[in-house]
């Protein structure tokens, strides 16, 4: 498993300090809560929720989720890890990415929701095939600007945040938003055969 | 299902605005959320890393260690191979094999600057009496002593400054009798080791004269192997000189007090053969 490529943002390396033990939920565990437990719980659903929306399958968002908390764990026993948030929420975003560009190859059909408060099948369909094409227009993104395009609109994070995470600048952040708006229309529009 | 209300997407075209919608609007997995978040608890708590400051510390020091070690190398090495001085060759009292040592390069416990940088040096520390080239001397002093039918020669056998263990071997006359030494073994050939720092080996051996052709004859044969220089010193008593013979007949012969001094001195380019000295006394007498 590769790190992320860019440079990791750093703010504060005490993620002890984050959340606020609960005696309850402690007990419940039966076992002592650890600082891992804490970020785990903090951090967990944002991981899933940046990766599930990428991705859009639950199996492959569980995996990811998994090699996100690994790949955190293993790099905060080498460097210390000074914002953890920023950190695993590019961390989840680059994981999913890769995972959708390898599933492209795979082919795999659409997972389909078994129970739906959505007004009708009809509607259903077409949200996910837009989901769907927008995600298989991913795939064909440079990295950079797969990854930004992920951050600003599925996480809906701003230009500062974004290039505070991803370490480019905020002009760098605007130009591959730029690009990759450009070339997921250009794709939703025109599909490739090989969609088609 | 709430309604979604867009935020970031205002800049969109709308074909790409519905679709990131579409993708806003999808339910979150509520139970794979749960189980992701589970399992990834199950992970042990990260050991936070070293400090920065006492990696570089640790680094600053390793390398100080290393480079006084370099240096200590490096000097030793670079030493110089000067001659020993010439000292006394007056044999110790006693009389026995002694290994003497330099007063510049004093023996010394066995270090890391006395082995070099070899492992062969360890082995060879190790294994003392293992087989390997005899050292060569360079310098070979002979002195001896004639008192009536007894002859007592002293031997000195300088050797180049070294930082290992080397063994030497020196010949002894078949009658040679090393007070201190039993027997010397391997025949007649009195063997060594010399520790590291050691350049010189001194030692005394007393033999009766030979008689040859009813006359006593002492002999010393010269050494076959290469030497930087040889000096020998024979010193008998003026009485017992007269008439005496000595060869080769170009060795410096002069009368100090009451004894008289033959000596011989060669370079490296030397004649073959043997130093004899026949004394003008009969057996019989």
């Amino acid at each position: 498993m590769n790190p992320p490529s860019g440079k990791i943002p750093a703010l504060d390396h005490d993620y002890s300090s984050r959340g606020v033990v609960n005696p309850q939920e402690q007990e419940r565990e039966g076992r002592p809560l650890t600082d891992w437990d804490r970020l785990v719980r903090d951090y967990g659903p944002m991981v899933f929720r940046t990766a599930w929306r990428i991705l859009g399958h639950t199996a492959d968002t569980e995996d990811v989720v998994q090699d996100v908390f690994l790949q955190a764990h293993q790099m905060a026993q080498n460097e210390p890890i000074l914002c953890w948030e920023a950190f695993l929420r590019r961390l989840a975003a680059c994981r999913a990415l890769d995972r959708l560009r390898s599933r492209r190859r795979h082919a795999e059909l659409p997972e389909m929701a078994l129970a739906s408060s959505q007004p009708g099948p009809e509607a259903l369909l077409l949200e996910q095939e837009l989901a769907q094409r927008l995600r298989d227009a991913l795939t064909h993104l440079p990295a950079r600007e797969a990854e930004v395009f992920c951050l600003r609109y599925f996480e809906d994070l701003a230009y500062e945040e974004i290039a505070r995470i991803v370490g480019i600048s905020i002009g760098a952040v605007a130009t591959a938003l730029h690009k990759a708006r450009a070339k997921l229309e250009m794709s939703l529009l025109h599909p490739s055969p090989e969609h088609a | 299902m709430p309604p979604f209300v867009p935020t970031s997407d205002h800049d969109l075209p709308d074909a790409l605005r519905e679709a990131v919608a579409a993708i806003r609007q999808e339910p979150l997995p509520m139970e794979a959320l749960r189980r992701s978040v589970e399992r990834a608890k199950q992970l042990s708590p990260p050991q936070p890393p070293l400090r920065s400051g006492w990696t570089a510390r640790w680094a600053l020091l390793w390398a100080a260690v290393a480079a006084s070690l370099l240096l200590g190398v490096l000097w030793r090495h670079g030493q110089p191979v000067s001659a020993p001085p010439a000292n006394d060759l007056t044999p110790r009292e006693g009389g026995q094999l002694m290994v003497s040592q330099l007063p510049v390069v004093p023996t010394r416990p066995i270090s890391m600057r006395e082995i070099g940088t070899q492992w062969a040096d360890w082995e060879r520390i190790r294994l003392p009496c293992d087989p390997k080239p005899a050292s060569q001397p360079l310098w070979l002093t002979v002195r001896v002593q004639l008192e009536q039918q007894q002859a007592t020669t002293s031997v000195e056998l300088r050797f180049a400054p070294a930082a290992e263990v080397r063994e030497f071997e020196y010949g002894l006359p078949p009658d040679a009798i090393v007070q201190g030494v039993e027997s010397a073994p391997g025949g007649n050939l009195l063997r060594g080791t010399l520790p590291p720092g050691v350049d010189r080996v001194q030692f005394r051996y007393q033999q009766q004269l030979a008689i040859h052709d009813k006359r006593y004859h002492y002999s010393f044969p010269l050494p076959e192997q290469r030497l930087e220089g040889f000096y020998f010193l024979l010193e008998v008593p003026a009485s017992q000189d007269r008439g005496a013979i000595f060869l080769p007949e170009n060795a410096a012969c002069r009368q100090v007090g009451n004894r008289v001094r033959y000596e011989l001195r060669f370079g490296p380019v030397r004649p073959s053969g043997a130093i004899s000295y026949l004394p003008l006394i009969h057996p019989l007498e």
